[in-house]
């Protein structure tokens, strides 16, 4: 294996927004994801959404988990690419082969769990204390 | 209202879409999901709690 010049990685296409995963739905054979758009919510939204009324006429929204899946892998696999009813199909179909994909477009749309904790870190540590002094790194941020 | 990750909740997209002055479906065209339904809710939260920490500052004085 030989050592990556400078060049291949300034000059490169980048790996953040898409990415193979790997051994899908067998060993061996693979996919091309990418990180989603917020468009995606938007039609997630109406589509996953659901306002379910109760007994006293009350509404409650609850969201269709698996609908959201399957929206997910349809816009976010792009090689092969699936329409919304193929999807559907192949999440009755896989499990955690379809977990594993919808885990990566998750990853690579910057709203998996760590993304999520590192960003409300950067406006803790952004924000003020309790004594409403500046703050960063958990350092007053005046020094006068 | 709890969503899950990636999902952004509407009435939260209605208010960034009136505070930014932009339709709905233009923010969803300008934007990264990461950037709607992480970042800018982190940034409101934010807003939120020094604006109410700020009255409560007000209120003590």
């Amino acid at each position: 294996m030989s050592r990556s010049t400078k060049d291949a990685w300034l000059q490169g296409p980048g790996d953040l927004r898409e990415a193979d995963v790997e051994d899908v739905p067998v060993a061996g054979q693979s996919v091309r994801v990418r990180g989603l758009p917020a468009a995606y919510s938007n039609q997630a939204t109406s589509e996953a959404l659901e306002l379910v009324t109760g007994r006293r006429g009350e509404q409650t929204a609850r969201v269709n988990t698996e609908k959201l899946e399957v929206l997910q892998f349809a816009h976010g696999v792009i090689d092969p690419t699936f329409s919304v009813e193929e999807a559907r199909i192949i999440a009755q179909r896989y499990g955690p082969a379809f977990q594993k994909v919808v885990a990566k477009i998750d990853e690579l749309s910057g709203v998996d769990k760590e993304a999520i904790e590192k960003t409300n870190a950067t406006f803790q540590a952004g924000g003020r204390d309790e004594a409403g002094e500046d703050v960063v790194n958990g350092a007053p941020a005046r020094t006068g | 209202m709890e969503l899950r990750p990636g999902l952004a909740d509407p009435l939260f997209v209605c208010e960034l879409a009136l505070e930014m002055k932009m339709p709905v479906g233009e923010l969803g065209q300008r934007m990264s999901l990461h950037e709607l339904t992480v970042v800018w809710p982190a940034f409101f939260d934010y807003r939120r709690r020094a604006a109410a920490r700020e009255a409560e500052k007000s209120r003590g004085r």
